[in-house]
């Protein structure tokens, strides 16, 4: 990982409705999140284009989305992937296995030196424990933290 | 994906029966006339825009996808000649709005096609992010804005919806997926970032002062005298020099010359040498590029 690439992994209590998705639901669902400076809740811009990109690509995942009118528009370079609360169905190793096919997906007309930070935050549970997977930095920063996963993943197969 | 730029043989032919304009744009940026350059590839574009119409309408995705690719072509060419006509003629504030261009539409072929494999596309890119450090613009401003209604281009649903198949900037049958915002709730920010989607809302002059192009005017002169032709710029590198300050004649209330924009007494007066930031051009005499390399590269 690069000095500026910032991973937090640390267990939570969720709310409610995060609970019933992980334990009761298949796939992934793509939280609204709460904006503080305008008291609204609002989904991230990538929301749907990632949404869309999973039907198309990887079909077999469920995805469901808040119902949210509210679409945070950021002019950046960045990704932010939206707010994802992940099943049991779902293997965590997995799923950043995928999260980064739709980052070399959208990142593929970069040209050399253009950044390509990448926000991304999941919810799962892990032996009966909640936890929160906060990343922010580059997407080969992800690329190890995906590999490691995958890596431990694996052992405990 | 296909080993060729153009995935139709009738696109790949197109592209050869315009060698004598590739010849004459060539020329055109040789010969520092730049209006020539930019007249043929509207050329270009005029070609290719009559051949698509002329063609009915039950090719397959991919000649659509073609024909636009030819035209993002076209236009690359003529935003980089247009990016030099302004550089010689000193409208630089100008000239970085047509390097953006120059940079996004090297970023819309790369993504749909294998152009990033050629020497043309390498050539453009390095010199290109090369010119880019020229200027003295590091700060833009980029909104943050909370929409509720954003029409896809292509099927008019709303494109933030799973009843809208298209994904932002992708490409379907010659037309790109782009969202027209039909509706703003709420403006949170403006703010000013380093690293924005969108060069062109750029920050000069924050305090006041009128902003220079000290890089800019050397490269001009540089082309005005004909030391220099465009396509002899590689890249540029950015050193450190040292400068001597023990001894020099630096008032104590003037501009610090190590570039640090503050007063000599209250920078590098206590030093005997001061580090400044120095760009330089980096030019390529030999292995440059050719109308072959333009005519050839599919």
């Amino acid at each position: 990982m690069n000095k500026e690439d910032e991973f937090i992994l640390k267990d939570i209590e969720p709310s409610t409705s995060c609970v019933n998705f992980i334990e009761n639901s298949k796939g992934v669902f793509l939280s609204s999140e709460h904006d503080f400076r305008k008291g609204k809740e609002v989904l991230k811009q990538d929301t749907f284009q990632f949404a869309k990109w999973l039907r198309q690509n990887n079909s077999e995942i469920n995805v469901e989305i808040a119902k949210c009118e509210n679409i945070i528009d950021l002019k950046s370079h960045e990704i932010w992937i939206p707010l994802i609360f992940l099943a049991n169905s779902v293997a965590l190793p997995l799923f950043l296995n995928v999260v980064y096919d739709y980052l070399k997906f959208v990142f593929r007309s970069n040209l050399s030196g253009d950044a390509s930070k990448v926000h991304l935050k999941i919810i799962y549970k892990d032996k009966e424990k909640f936890k929160e997977l906060d990343y922010n930095g580059s997407v080969e920063g992800l690329e190890k933290i995906k590999k490691s996963a995958i890596n431990n993943f694996m052992k405990n197969e | 994906m296909s080993k060729l730029l153009f995935q139709t043989a009738q696109l790949q032919k197109c592209w050869i029966d315009c060698s004598e304009i590739f010849k004459s744009y060539y020329q055109g940026i040789v010969d520092f006339n730049f209006n020539s350059a930019v007249q043929s590839a509207d050329k270009l574009n005029k070609f290719i825009n009559d051949y698509e119409s002329s063609n009915c309408n039950n090719y397959p995705d991919e000649f659509y996808n073609d024909c636009f690719i030819f035209k993002e072509l076209a236009n690359l060419l003529s935003s980089y000649s247009e990016y030099w006509s302004q550089v010689c003629t000193g409208a630089y504030d100008q000239s970085w709005d047509a390097l953006q261009d120059v940079l996004d539409l090297l970023r819309t072929i790369k993504k749909f096609t294998i152009f990033d494999k050629t020497f043309l596309f390498k050539f453009l890119e390095k010199q290109a992010l090369g010119l880019e450090r020229l200027y003295p613009y590091k700060l833009f401003a980029s909104t943050e804005i909370i929409v509720s209604k954003v029409e896809c281009g292509i099927c008019g649903n709303n494109i933030d919806s799973m009843e809208c198949d298209h994904i932002q900037g992708e490409l379907y049958r010659g037309k790109l997926a782009y969202g027209i915002v039909r509706e703003i709730k709420d403006c949170i920010a403006v703010a000013l970032v380093e690293n924005p989607a969108n060069k062109r809302c750029k920050m000069g002059n924050i305090d006041g002062k009128p902003i220079i192009f000290p890089c800019l005017n050397y490269l001009t002169e540089s082309l005005l005298t004909k030391k220099v032709n465009p396509l002899f710029i590689s890249h540029t590198e950015e050193t450190v020099r040292r400068i001597q300050i023990k001894d020099s004649r630096i008032g104590r209330n003037e501009i610090c010359s190590c570039g640090s924009g503050k007063k000599f007494k209250k920078c590098c007066i206590n030093k005997d040498f001061a580090e400044k930031k120095h760009i330089e051009i980096i030019l390529k005499k030999n292995n440059v590029l050719t109308p072959l390399d333009i005519i050839n590269f599919t």
